[in-house]
């Protein structure tokens, strides 16, 4: 009896020991994978000494989620000022916009966000921050209900579960890039355009505006949305003010194209109604202009440093301003547009 | 704790090991205290609900068997099945009734003193304790089961970590004596449990936790959506539930199955079923046969005249359905479920049985059985409306707008921002695309699974294939699995 009893015990502990071998071996490549991101760490979330330098995961993971890298950035300094927008917004420099005005902004702006993430962005800094200024860029492809994309969720859920940073898609493929970049001493030229300027301003008119115009809805719970930014601003002595950025003639055209005159005009109202407007977007000198332009939604540095001059000092010139107690009040399309904007000069 | 948390993750293989590691006759005492950890981490304070179930039923077992006359044993499993009832009456139904109550009131204009409402949070997986722990009454009354005379193996029968929350809901037949026995560390049982509890963690968090935010979008704003978002969103919703239930019951056999026991089966491929009645038998088949056994043979099954058996089965869902929660949807999916079933058989007596074969010889049964599948998936679908609509009101109205745009869809598939808006729901593509995948996968498994094991095929292959087959899985799981809107499982409520 005590045999089999320890002939059993010695073939279970023999059957033990075999899962535990095999569970480490089998385990192994998870914990290389981990050390691997833990070192490599893409967006500066763990804080680990990385072999891989600011400047190359400025060229990876920053370019492939600009959202989760800044929003690490702006937990680990957050500022009271804010830019929000999309990638207009994120060519205005804060560097210029400390030159003219001395304040301090932190550019919390991504490429291809959308009204949703915008709205995320901000409710994140206003936990991690006491706001006093923000500055939202927006114009009628964000403004829209097709234009939806979540971006910043994942650092939402990677900040209360930290264990997700390992698993995120994008960790992992920046994380790739960083160390390959790093050894190989290459610069991999992400979110360089590879086509020449003719090819890269069609291909801009129809994917970033044609499509949204196509699929324009009107974005109701985006609105609510924004009035619900407003209300806190107010509450809160945080000073709110929009841009509309300017697009070139090309752009603007198609809002003709597509019908979406009213819209286009519910969009300005819908802003002027929360807070001060500064609207660029309208056929005057800038817009006219394909030299102002990289692309035709891209405003060439020179004219960035002119919107932030008449921005934050307060100076329109080829600015409208809208705001909802006095100054000039958005109007219907079918006013003249030229006659308008002749006005403005 | 949640089995796809972290804390289970760490949980159970500590758990694990020092079972194995104690000697036999101390498991019991270590695997209890896991359990009251393992409940305690949802709300501590409800552990003496369970406690008092516990006592109520053990003492009422030892009763029940030193009872001398039938009378007196009666009394005593009344006095369990009231006291069992009315725990959960309390913790589950009260606000119900007391709303019902007062909407009913007010309908006939009358006016009558009603009991304040209550801020009762209900305690987790309650329904399901509470069956298993009636289960061992009825079964002790009924001669079938010895009293248990140890109490803290008792409590263990009530309270295993493994199915404490939603099930399965064992018989004391099955589990008790499980406890008593020694298990001992067998290599291919544990590594057969651990594949169990991968798939169940794949269904969960590819499959339901992919497909649940498609689904909460429609069912929490249906005002928002129409026809064709109501019929992706229902369908989406049969394998949500499915996948996150029966995912639950995978992790659940397979951690008890590493431990050495066995559980009762819960789910078999129940979406292949040919007809609602089969369906039933393959759909949360603890559920079903302990109301079976329990309510429906107490009340005649069968065995009664006709009307009298189309109310025995309709009572028993009915009762089904309000098991599930505290809200008129669940007790019409009940009833509708109930409906179904006697359709089917007034259907079967007025065709004959005789030329309902004739259909499935020959060439015909390839077709026809498949028309059965997708005649009692569209039934099935169709109750799940109201099951997991927050109101009655939504549920009518998703039905009435069903048919909302079907002329023109042909049309409106030709606009990104009509799929966009009303089949992606605004959500990334990406997530549609692993989640109709993933959906794929999980067919074609239940297709192979029609006439072998996949763990036992899986057995079959070499050390090479398996391992790939397992990081496969867990890199799904990782990278695929919705883990950034990770939910409780749906039955955690009931």
């Amino acid at each position: 009896m005590s045999r089999s009893s320890s002939s059993t015990s010695s073939s279970e502990a023999a059957g033990a020991w075999r899962l535990f071998r095999r569970g480490l071996v089998f385990s192994l490549p998870f914990c290389l994978y981990a050390l691997f991101i833990f070192f490599a760490d893409p967006f500066n979330f763990l804080g680990a000494p990385s072999p891989v330098s600011q400047e190359v995961k400025l060229q990876t993971a920053f370019q492939l989620n600009p959202c989760l890298w800044k929003m690490s950035e702006f937990k680990k300094q957050p500022h009271e000022n804010i830019m929000l927008g999309d990638s207009r917004m994120m060519a205005l420099r804060p560097e210029r916009v400390k030159e003219i005005t001395g304040e301090d902004f932190y550019n919390f702006a991504y490429g291809g966000a959308s009204l949703q993430e915008i709205a995320d962005t901000f409710w994140f800094a206003t936990r991690h921050a006491q706001l006093k200024k923000v500055y939202i860029g927006l114009n009628l492809t964000v403004y829209n209900d097709y234009n939806y994309t979540e971006r910043t969720k994942a650092f939402a859920n990677v900040e209360k579960n930290p264990a997700l940073y390992f698993v995120n898609k994008t960790v992992l493929q920046s994380a790739l890039y960083g160390v390959y970049s790093q050894l190989a001493h290459a610069d991999l030229k992400i979110g360089v355009p590879t086509v020449d300027r003719e090819a890269f301003w069609r291909e801009q008119l129809f994917h970033g505006n044609e499509a949204y115009y196509r699929n324009y809805v009107y974005p109701t719970k985006y609105k609510q949305e924004l009035e619900k930014i407003a209300r806190h601003c107010r509450e809160h002595d945080i000073k709110l003010s929009f841009i509309i950025f300017p697009s070139h003639l090309d752009a603007l055209r198609l809002i003709g194209q597509y019908h979406l005159e009213p819209a286009n005009d519910a969009f300005r109202k819908d802003l002027a109604a929360l807070a001060p407007v500064y609207d660029f977007d309208y056929e005057n000198e800038i817009t006219s202009r394909k030299e102002n332009f990289n692309d035709p939604n891209h405003y060439v540095k020179a004219i960035g440093d002119q919107l932030i001059r008449e921005v934050w000092l307060d100076q329109p010139r080829y600015a409208r301003k809208y705001q909802a107690n006095g100054g000039e009040q958005p109007k219907d399309a079918t006013t003249d547009n030229t006659q308008r904007a002749a006005a403005a000069f | 704790m949640l089995f796809n948390s972290l804390h289970f993750l760490i949980f159970f293989p500590v758990v694990t090991a020092l079972y194995f590691l104690a000697p036999h006759r101390l498991r019991w005492a270590l695997l209890l205290v896991a359990s009251c950890y393992f409940y305690m981490v949802f709300r501590p304070i409800y552990i003496l609900i369970l406690a008092f179930t516990i006592f109520v039923d053990y003492t009422a077992g030892l009763l029940i068997e030193g009872a001398k006359d039938k009378s007196r044993r009666k009394l005593y499993l009344v006095a369990s099945i009231v006291a069992n009832v009315g725990v959960l009456a309390f913790f589950k139904y009260y606000n119900f009734l007391n709303v019902s109550l007062r909407a009913a009131l007010g309908a006939l204009h009358l006016s009558a003193p009603v009991p304040p409402l209550l801020e009762i949070l209900l305690p987790i997986g309650l329904s399901f304790h509470t069956f298993q722990s009636l289960s061992y009454t009825i079964e002790v009354y009924r001669g079938h089961q010895p009293a248990e005379r140890h109490a803290g193996i008792f409590a263990l029968y009530v309270m295993f970590y493994p199915q404490l929350v939603a099930g399965p809901i064992e018989r004391p037949q099955n589990l008790l004596h499980q406890f008593h026995e020694r298990h001992y560390f067998d290599y291919e049982r544990v590594v057969s449990g651990l594949q169990l509890m991968l798939w169940g963690m794949f269904k969960k968090v590819v499959i339901a936790d992919r497909l649940a935010p498609f689904v909460n979008l429609v069912y929490d704003n249906p005002h928002s959506y129409h026809g064709v978002s109501f019929v992706v969103a229902t369908v989406f919703f049969a394998f949500q539930i499915y996948c996150d239930f029966s995912g639950y019951s995978d992790i659940a056999l397979g951690s008890a199955q590493v431990m050495g026991f066995k559980l009762m089966r819960n789910f078999n491929r129940p979406y292949f079923s040919k007809s609602i009645a089969e369906f039933w038998k393959r759909w949360h088949i603890s559920l079903s046969t302990w109301f079976r056994d329990y309510l429906y043979v107490s009340l005649g099954g069968n065995r009664v005249p006709r009307p009298r058996w189309y109310f025995n089965l309709f009572f028993t869902f009915l009762i089904s359905g309000l098991w599930h929660g505290a809200n008129w949807t669940y007790v019409i999916w009940g009833a509708l479920n109930g409906g179904y079933l006697i359709m089917e058989i007034l259907w079967r007596d007025a065709v004959g049985a005789r030329r309902l074969q004739w259909f499935e010889t020959g060439w015909r049964r390839g077709p026809v059985r498949l028309l059965k599948v997708a005649y009692t998936f569209t039934l099935v679908c169709f109750a799940w409306i109201f099951f997991r609509a927050n109101t009655v009101g939504d549920a009518f109205y998703i039905i009435a707008h069903l048919p909302d745009g079907l002329r023109t869809l042909a049309l409106d598939m030709h606009s990104l921002a009509f799929i966009k808006m009303n089949i992606l729901m605004r959500r990334d593509k990406w997530d549609f695309v692993i989640a109709l995948l993933a959906l794929a996968l999980l067919l074609a498994v239940h297709i192979v699974q029609r006439g072998r094991s996949i763990r036992e095929l899986l057995a079959r292959q070499s050390a090479w294939v398996r391992w790939s087959f397992y990081y496969a899985t867990i890199i799904a799981i990782l990278f695929f699995g919705a883990f950034n809107e990770s939910q409780q499982f749906i039955y955690f409520q009931f």
